[in-house]
């Protein structure tokens, strides 16, 4: 007889799926060329530097080639993409002011409800803009700086200039390059030395209008001995033509800091998610990324940490959900640049319906780097034979003096563990209920409360036999 | 001499180009002459023996997964040594079938094709020893495939011990059917470069392979290794075990793959590598990969690395051993699990003496490590 298998629902994307009338103030023409760049610029109205950075970048775009690993990317037309929409609205700080279709997009997603209730700021983009962006008086008077990117590059430009693409130069590979040259929206954090954010900060990227590409760009700068916690969401309606996220954010966290950058990514399944997200981590600094990957067609997605001082500390906390049409490769990537530094990453991915989840990582302790430790764990759940779970980690150890340990499964439950817990008065369908939720918890529980219960909601479990 | 150099792709799926582990280097070796070989073969009369590969067919050659059809070509046009070994149906090989590979300052390039085919319910061991005689450069490529029929069991211990002027190339392919079991144990302690490949298809329901691998690094040396398991059938099982020491400025990269396809139900597969690294100019580089395409499966893999910890190191010495005799002892350890499934006391020994040499070589002692 065959074994009976748990089933998990697909995540219900009824919520994000609601489109608005694509009714932007402005759009460039499809395709990428000087011209568009210039334009973007010129809407922008930004300092000749950064005009100069985005003609550099497009340069690189287009010496650079298409990445000869990972998921095919042949789909992609950039002549199809258009690369900058402004939506019918400037920035504000009152929901009130913003248009009733966008203000209503976000309403539904609970933002205005989760700034009131637990968010000390919270930044809006829809399309290519900021349209929303607040803060409490209280972190503003402690010098907090949480503002769009575009106002950053016009009133805070020395820091801006000095950071800006400088932990992933458009030289790093082809997708940053496209974002160098085309990058719109996103946010600008700084939080001065000593000050914790207690509350954490919010910024959500909805992306309305077909054929187009999303391009923010968040720079964080928690200074020495200072705090915060991040938190991105993002999400867009579906379409039957190809969408493109190329997003980047650059993490500085200086000496003693430490900052938690939260990610709950629930794009469309026509989406291409072609992410950079990198930081940097001084000496007995912090960086914690916690990563929910669910939606998209495409994701290539690695949070990198450089751990370039002493005691520096990263994890990496991911989940990620594959399901029919999906293709996602995401993972991590830490650099032990300096004596004493640590890292764990811990990585869970569920693949069903004919989606396939890569877990992909890499973990180098450079010379330097004695007394460093390294601990990954990932697990991988398959549902069904259309499906697939592979996992690509690569540890390369440059020194003697670390103590290095990976650990990666990939499997059903064991009957075991049910029958045990059978022993214990559970019935067997409570006992895999249990398993099963186990095996996302260690993830859950790191997610801000909010997404917790948001990701409950969404992975609804239907307890049926045995996990195949 | 003839060689023949190439780049060839070794990881089932690319990653990172930067962390340059997507393909390996790969010498071929072969004398311009094929002159007479310097090898020996040891059977008894029932094993069949033969240098011709007629008749020799594999439906899939689980050799090509590591090469392509360049370097294929090269092997059969231009190998010195062929060997076809049988081990007849239903006969039990009582003492093991032993090959000696010798390299000499004569004989100093061997091109090596082998075949064996353990025939349906059988059992067998066989003893492979690559070796080489005086300090001349010498080249060795291989190239192993192995049929484990029905119900048959082989065992095949391959010792690698040439000295330091030899490059040695290994390529192994073995397919294991219905109920088969094969055991391979894999010592790689010689030599100053070491390119090898293991590919195992486990073709068979409840076919089973066990991989076990030991090796030292030491000097300059450098060592890449490829294995990979590919569960085709249900209710298959294959295991890998690697233990490593790594001194002086060696490197070493093991890329270990255990791939479940479509079809096997309820296999089993676990991979766990050790590696003790005893210098801090050593580099160690890890890619274990687990590929999954069936849901009905448990694979595993585990990699620890690192020095021996402080606590080990504080109970050997509170028992009168020195730092050094310490680390020695730990050094053997890590071989001694592996070593003892050889059931070869000699050949032990030997492999165990080229772990202390190296040590001992290596400055490890006087430096107080």
């Amino acid at each position: 007889m065959e074994k009976q298998k748990t089933m998990i629902e697909d995540i219900s994307r009824e919520l994000y799926d609601i489109k608005n009338a694509d009714v932007a103030r402005y759009k460039t023409q499809k395709g990428l060329t000087p011209d568009i760049v210039c334009e973007i610029s010129k809407q922008k109205n930004e300092p000749d530097w950064m005009l100069a950075h985005r003609l550099k970048s497009l340069e690189h775009y287009n010496k650079i080639k298409m990445p000869a690993w990972g998921p095919s990317l042949d789909e992609l037309d950039m002549s199809q993409i258009v690369t900058y929409v402004r939506p019918n609205t400037d920035m504000k700080n009152s929901w009130n002011d913003i248009p009733e279709d966008i203000k209503e997009t976000f309403d539904r997603l609970g933002i205005p409800k989760a700034e009131k209730e637990s968010l000390a700021g919270v930044g809006a983009q829809y399309d290519s803009e900021v349209v929303y962006h607040n803060v409490k008086q209280d972190l503003l008077n402690q010098g907090v700086i949480y503002t769009d990117m575009e106002s950053a590059v016009q009133e805070h430009e020395d820091i801006v200039r000095e950071l800006f693409m400088k932990l992933v130069p458009p030289t790093d590979h082809k997708f940053a390059a496209l974002h160098g040259a085309v990058w719109s929206g996103g946010s600008f954090v700084y939080v001065p030395e000593g000050v914790h954010v207690s509350i954490p900060l919010q910024s959500y990227f909805r992306l309305n209008a077909p054929g187009a590409g999303q391009f923010e760009h968040t720079l964080i700068v928690v200074e020495k001995n200072a705090s915060l916690h991040f938190i991105e969401g993002c999400s867009a309606p579906k379409y039957n033509q190809l969408n493109l996220h190329a997003g980047c954010v650059e993490l500085y966290v200086r000496e003693n800091a430490k900052l938690r950058y939260s990610t709950i990514e629930n794009w469309s399944k026509n989406m291409m998610n072609l992410n950079t997200k990198r930081a940097s981590v001084e000496k007995n600094g912090t960086i914690e990324w916690i990563s929910g990957t669910f939606g998209s067609h495409i994701t290539m997605l690695y949070p990198s940490s450089m751990l370039k001082g002493e005691g520096a500390k990263s994890e990496f906390t991911g989940i990620t959900f594959a399901s029919s049409g999906q293709h996602l490769d995401t993972g991590t990537k830490v650099f032990h640049m300096a004596p004493n530094t640590s890292s764990t990453i811990n990585s869970r991915s569920i693949s069903k319906d004919g989606g396939k989840s890569i877990y992909r990582s890499s973990v180098t302790i450079t010379p330097k780097a004695t007394g460093s430790k390294s601990s990954v764990i990932c697990e991988s759940l398959m549902l069904d034979n259309e499906s697939r779970a592979d996992t690509i980690p690569v540890m390369d150890i440059q020194n003697d003096q670390v103590d290095i340990g990976h650990e990666a499964k990939i499997g059903r439950i064991s009957d075991e563990a049910v029958f045990y817990l059978m022993t214990r008065g559970l019935s067997e369908e409570e006992a895999k209920a249990m398993i099963v939720r186990g095996f996302v918890e260690p993830i859950a529980k790191e997610l801000p409360l909010e997404y917790a219960v948001e990701m409950n909601r969404l992975i609804t479990l239907e307890l049926e036999g045995t996990i195949g | 001499m003839i060689t023949h150099a190439k780049k060839i792709d070794r990881m089932p799926e690319r990653t990172w180009s930067w962390l340059k582990v997507n393909t390996a280097d790969i010498f071929l070796y072969a004398p311009e002459d094929k002159k007479e070989e310097s090898v020996l073969i040891q059977a008894s009369d029932k094993i069949e023996v033969r240098k011709d590969f007629t008749g020799v067919t594999f439906k899939t050659d689980p050799s090509k997964h590591l090469m392509n059809e360049e370097i294929e070509s090269f092997i059969e046009q231009n190998s010195n040594i062929r060997y076809y070994i049988r081990i007849p149906k239903n006969h039990k090989e009582e003492e093991p079938i032993r090959i000696t590979l010798e390299i000499t300052d004569e004989y100093n390039v061997i091109g090596e094709d082998i075949v064996i085919e353990a025939e349906e319910n059988s059992e067998s061991t066989i003893i492979v020893e690559y070796r080489s005689k005086g300090k001349e450069e010498g080249y060795h490529s291989g190239r192993t495939r192995v049929l484990v029929h029905e119900k048959a069991c082989l065992k095949l211990v391959r010792a690698q011990l040439f000295h330091d002027e030899v490059k040695h190339n290994d390529i192994l392919g073995a397919q294991v059917q219905k109920e088969g079991k094969l055991t391979m144990i894999q010592a790689e302690m010689g030599s100053s470069g070491s390119t090898a490949g293991w590919n195992v298809l486990l073709s068979g329901e409840e076919s089973e392979v066990n991989l076990d691998l030991v090796y030292v690094g030491e000097k300059e040396k450098k060592l890449d290794f490829t294995s990979r398991i590919e569960y085709q059938a249900a209710k298959t099982n294959g295991q890998v075990r690697a233990r490593g020491v790594l001194l002086g400025k060696s490197k070493k990269i093991l890329r270990d793959t255990l791939d479940f396809v479509s079809g096997s139900k309820e296999a089993k597969g676990r991979e766990e590598e050790d590696v003790l690294m005893l210098s801090k100019n050593v580099r160690n580089i890890s890619v274990p990969l687990l590929f999954c395409g069936e849901d009905d499966v448990q694979g595993e893999h585990a990699a620890s690395s690192g020095r021996p910890s402080d606590s080990t190191l504080f109970y050997l010495m509170s028992r009168g051993l020195s730092e050094a005799e310490a680390k020695k002892l730990l050094a053997e350890s890590k071989f001694a699990a592996i070593l003892e499934e050889m059931k070869e006391e000699a050949l032990k020994e030997e492999i165990l003496s080229y772990l202390r040499v190296a040590i001992e070589e290596g400055g490890y002692m006087s430096e107080g490590f």
